[in-house]
């Protein structure tokens, strides 16, 4: 299959099911409010070593936040229910809490609720107040430049996790353009999160290593400078390989995003030097969601 | 099915009007109705005889009642369900203990309104009387939760003992507003009599005026700012169906903690 002349490998990208939330975070400004959501989500790329994924949504204006101020909506996916409460509970403390004039509410009602400010009012050290608003249950914790407003709880629900391509193009920096114009894309589709910095990953792993302790590492048979060293999948025309992950409240959602940055990608065309469409999977057996590039692009 | 009671004549005596709940009457056939007791007084006597009965089988689960005189007590108490209408005055203890469902009052109530409310919402377009959401006898807390709303003015101690729940007085409000309050929100956009927040543990009173005077026990808190206040009007413009006189944008507030004399935190919030 080609696409604007590049090759789309037949080929699937292998994703898994996650458990997921949406938070809503307002400031006093979209700066401070996207200040805060960076710092929550600056450290999760990937549930590998993160405990959890994580990325913007959307900046979301005033008149669609519950307090009336600038916001963002920010999801976060974990492997375990249990673990996506542990990082939201600690992220928010540690990094939304902390930032000046924050609130936190719920993005979603779910199938099971999480703690947002149920336990982070302990910080008010007996000075918190609570306030049942709507039926909804709210923390004022009081703070230096006023109060800490966190709804008690948010939702969860189920989603996807891993859907991705690979971009082979001619060289980095012109992996990397068609990559960042695919970013833009799928940024503006909703329900989806691209967690790795600026959306793409260089470092593309396999499952496992030589080394026990690992449970990942490099990706050797897209390595460039491994080629004719190892079973490669990349020509010499290729010069670089840099992938986009994506995950999703649901698979449609997956679907659809890949579906938009593949097309942006491809857009570049071989003059620009992108080369080939593939994607990353572990011969399906790991995970339940498969994503075949040409029934996604069909 | 929409039941009309039209009341027949005004009287001397009160009339007990507890157990008059649209989906009990709803459940009821015409003969039931008619022989339903009612206290007239000291005696009980067939409703047939104190109000014209009209009953048209529309779907609706609603029970209109046409008073002549505010002597009709209890209207709505118990309400858990449904749609009940007052068209003219009620007694006291209207809406009492209701859990749920909707009561309007198309006039004033008398004292204890809403006395003990948690859930529904009771709607009086008129004024209330004192003790409006308050506890009855021997109950530790008064309104529990829904919401009353009262468009007039209302006497003294409105929101005693609340622990739950949302109360808006678009008029004026007398003496001992939110006196004991435990917690919920209490909204008053007229003037405001001495003594509010008087012995407050939790819960907010938000003032749209400056109110006669501030309890020497409730402690100045200065000008703030709460991210929390946005939601808590919307909340409230929602509740009472908008047209309340809040600001839109977010409002700086004039706050009051205590009462220190009970060991309270609550806050009264005066709007800037």
């Amino acid at each position: 299959m080609q696409l604007n002349g590049v090759t789309i490998d037949d080929t699937f990208a292998e994703a898994f099911g996650m458990k997921a939330t949406r938070i809503i975070i307002t400031a006093i400004n979209e700066r401070w409010a996207r200040q805060a959501a960076e710092t929550m989500t600056g450290f999760a790329t990937s549930v590998i070593g993160c405990g959890v994924e994580a990325g913007l949504e959307r900046l979301l204006p005033a008149d669609e936040t519950p307090d009336g101020r600038p916001g963002v909506s920010v999801l976060l996916f974990g492997m375990s229910g249990k673990e996506l409460a542990r990082q939201l509970e600690t992220r928010i403390g540690q990094c939304v809490l902390t930032c000046p004039t924050t609130a936190v509410f719920a993005g979603m009602q779910g199938d099971e609720p999480l703690p947002v400010g149920k336990n982070l009012r302990y910080f008010g050290d007996g000075y918190q107040i609570s306030k049942l608003i709507g039926g909804k249950r709210f923390w004022r914790i009081p703070v230096m430049d006023g109060e800490f407003l966190a709804e008690e709880h948010t939702g969860r629900c189920k989603a996807v996790g891993g859907g991705n391509f690979l971009v082979l193009a001619t060289s980095s920096g012109q992996a990397l353009a068609a990559c960042e114009a695919a970013v833009d894309a799928m940024r503006q589709l909703p329900n989806i999160v691209l967690p790795f910095p600026g959306g793409i990953v260089r470092s593309g792993s396999k499952v496992g290593s030589k080394y026990k302790s690992l449970m990942a590492s490099t990706n050797e048979a897209y390595c460039p400078t491994l080629r004719g060293l190892v079973a490669s999948e990349i020509d010499d025309s290729v010069g670089s390989v840099m992938e986009i992950v994506v995950n999703g409240i649901a698979d449609t959602d997956v679907r659809d995003a890949m579906r938009a940055g593949i097309h942006a990608t491809c857009a570049f065309g071989p003059d620009k030097g992108i080369l080939r469409i593939s994607a990353g999977n572990y011969g399906g057996k790991l995970g339940q969601y498969h994503f075949p590039l040409h029934e996604v692009l069909a | 099915m929409t039941i009309t009671l039209r009341q027949i004549q005004s009287r001397n005596q009160r009339l007990d009007c507890r157990g008059l709940l649209p989906a009990r009457l709803a459940r009821m056939d015409t003969e039931e109705i008619q022989r339903l007791p009612i206290r007239a007084g000291n005696r009980r006597t067939p409703l047939l005889e104190l109000f014209e009965i009209d009953q048209d089988d529309d779907g609706a689960c609603t029970l209109h009642i046409k008073t002549l005189d505010g002597r009709l007590d209890f209207l709505g108490a118990g309400l858990d369900e449904g749609r009940l209408l007052v068209t003219g005055d009620a007694g006291d203890f209207a809406g009492r203990g209701m859990q749920g469902g909707e009561m309007t009052v198309q006039g004033s109530c008398a004292d204890m309104a809403g006395s003990g409310l948690s859930g529904g919402v009771l709607t009086i377009t008129g004024d209330a009387g004192s003790g409006i959401g308050a506890p009855g006898a021997g109950e530790r807390q008064g309104q529990r939760g829904g919401i009353i709303h009262v468009r007039g003015n209302a006497g003294e101690r409105a929101g005693e003992r609340m622990r739950r729940g949302t109360l808006i007085i678009e008029g004026d409000a007398g003496r001992l507003l939110g006196y004991r309050m435990i917690a919920g929100t209490v909204f008053a956009g007229g003037r405001v009599a001495e003594r509010a927040g008087y012995g407050m543990l939790r819960g907010t009173l938000l003032l749209r005026r400056e109110p006669h005077s501030i309890s020497p026990t409730l402690r100045a808190n200065g000008r703030q700012t709460l991210a929390f206040l946005r939601l808590l009007i919307d909340d409230l413009q929602k509740a009472a169906g908008g047209g309340l006189d809040l600001p839109t944008e977010l409002a700086s507030v004039t706050r009051f903690l205590g009462d220190a004399a009970a060991n309270g935190r609550g806050e009264l919030l005066i709007i800037d």
